[in-house]
């Protein structure tokens, strides 16, 4: 007799176990057909502020300048594939008669400035045959020289995926809205850098002097 | 008879169940996320001021190389306290929808002073012109500072106006929930009136389940979202986000175990005194 009632309390307690088990799977079931697409929608709005892990262990792939042929040669154009991510390094600046070695990188922040060159994301890369915009600080250990390179002087690019030599056409003093003067266009590789003016500046400055250069 | 009534004590364990868990969402939610005391203590926990702090400094030193200024100028502009008075007045301002005032005129007052003892320490005299970059410049800094410790400045309105509708929303959540809790426990009650020990069976079994949810919730959104690569606009404020959600998924993970603990217990022990009391 005590062992049937043994019994009947083990199975009540694993009928118990059971229910909660099954309300469970039934609250889950339901949550997947009403609840699913919401909680997509929360996951990828998260991974849009979320780093891409896979993305920083994967080594970078090298860029590549592939040239497109059209049928007739003024429309011809170039393409970098693969370009580096924002804030990469992908490039050195030389302008060897005012002794300048800098960093390129890619991307205008004051956070990339502070290591070096910065080359505004919205320009064409140096052989895809548009305007490129490439930016720097006049303290001593940056581009402070620049007002002293001569129209003649050359400038070299030097990148993973080719060298590039341009040579100094004009320079020019424009204020720091009148972005006209730095314009970006697919129509010529003209390479414009650029730093605050005048150089011995103190507060903020709204000039920026400017170098203009075409492929040698 | 007996079938029907396990049949209705387990629908109204599961009803049990769905209000414990938006019961213990809900209250999480109001002790945490909308609780200006525990942001603050959270922040405090992560060194966020300090954080803040040398993201401020780093703030100043970027504007450094094209002010043509030494790094003297931007020395003291700011402490840690006022760091941490100006931080947490936007904390503040976002919970009960106070106007934010910082410290932003003694930065600027600080800057000046600074300014003024470079030009004359080496007898610089400025032209008009360089006098207003002077002054463009001082703004600048100005508003380094208030971005810096605006933590999210141009969202401050919208996280205002969304911890007001937050707090509204769980206001009136907890009322209907307490109702509904307190009806579907008179309910499962009366039904088992004559039989106590199947009343905390139904409710131990109520507990199992949502504490297995508890486990199940924290499982899924640890497997889902990548929480330690999280970035919000600064390091500091990712790093506060990310241990908030560890915290509070901490707290889904310990209240689950508790719960499961509670329920078996409560199923296993109110069957022993019915073999018993038979």
């Amino acid at each position: 007799m005590q062992n049937k009632y043994k019994k009947e309390g083990l199975k009540a307690t694993i009928f118990y176990g059971i229910v909660a088990f099954l309300i469970v799977i039934v609250i889950c079931m339901i949550s997947i057909r009403f609840g699913k697409e919401k909680f997509l929608m929360a996951t990828d709005l998260v991974d849009m502020i979320t780093i891409d892990t896979q993305k920083l262990q994967e080594e970078p792939i090298p860029p590549v300048l592939e040239n497109f042929e059209e049928e007739t040669e003024d429309q011809n154009f170039s393409v970098l594939l693969n370009p580096p991510d924002y804030g990469a390094q992908y490039a050195t600046l030389k302008i060897p008669s005012i002794e300048i070695d800098l960093p390129i990188f890619y991307g205008k922040t004051l956070d990339l400035l502070k290591k070096g060159i910065g080359h505004d994301n919205d320009s064409y890369f140096p052989g895809e045959g548009g305007s490129i915009v490439l930016m720097g600080h006049n303290y001593s250990k940056f581009l402070r020289k620049l007002p002293q390179a001569k129209i003649g002087d050359e400038i070299q690019i030097s990148t993973n995926y080719g060298e590039f030599i341009y040579q100094i056409y004009d320079t020019q003093i424009v204020n720091e809205y009148d972005t006209d003067k730095v314009p970006i266009t697919d129509q010529e590789e003209i390479l414009m850098i650029y730093t605050c003016w005048p150089i011995n500046n103190v507060g903020y400055a709204t000039e920026r002097y400017v170098v203009y250069s075409k492929v040698m | 008879m007996k079938i029907v009534k396990g049949i209705i004590n387990s629908i109204l364990a599961f009803l049990l169940c769905v209000s414990f868990v938006a019961g213990f969402i809900v209250v999480l939610l109001s002790n945490t996320v909308l609780n200006e005391k525990y942001i603050v203590e959270q922040l405090a926990k992560n060194q966020f001021y300090e954080k803040v702090e040398i993201d401020l400094k780093n703030g100043f030193e970027e504007y450094q190389y094209q002010s043509g200024f030494p790094e003297t100028v931007f020395e003291n502009l700011c402490s840690r306290e006022m760091i941490e008075k100006d931080v947490n007045r936007v904390i503040e301002s976002w919970y009960q929808g106070t106007e934010t005032v910082n410290h932003s005129a003694d930065v600027e007052l600080q800057i000046q002073a600074n300014i003024e003892q470079y030009l004359k320490e080496n007898n610089m005299d400025v032209t008009e012109k360089q006098q207003k970059n002077i002054q463009d410049f001082e703004k600048m800094m100005v508003q380094v500072y208030e971005n810096k410790v605006g933590i999210v400045s141009n969202y401050n309105k919208q996280i205002t106006k969304a911890i007001e509708k937050g707090k509204e929303v769980i206001a009136v959540a907890k009322k209907v929930l307490i109702g509904t809790f307190v009806a579907i426990l008179i309910l499962t009650l009366l039904i088992n009136v004559k039989d106590f020990l199947a009343f905390v069976s139904t409710i131990g079994t109520s507990l199992l389940a949502s504490g297995i949810l508890l486990e199940l919730i924290q499982f899924v959104i640890e497997k889902n979202i990548d929480i330690n690569h999280i970035l919000v606009f600064t390091q500091a404020l990712s790093d506060f986000i990310k241990e908030m959600i560890y915290d509070v998924l901490n707290k889904f993970s310990w209240s689950g175990i508790l719960l499961i603990i509670v329920g078996i217990m409560s199923i296993v022990v109110s069957n022993c005194r019915k073999e018993r009391g038979n």
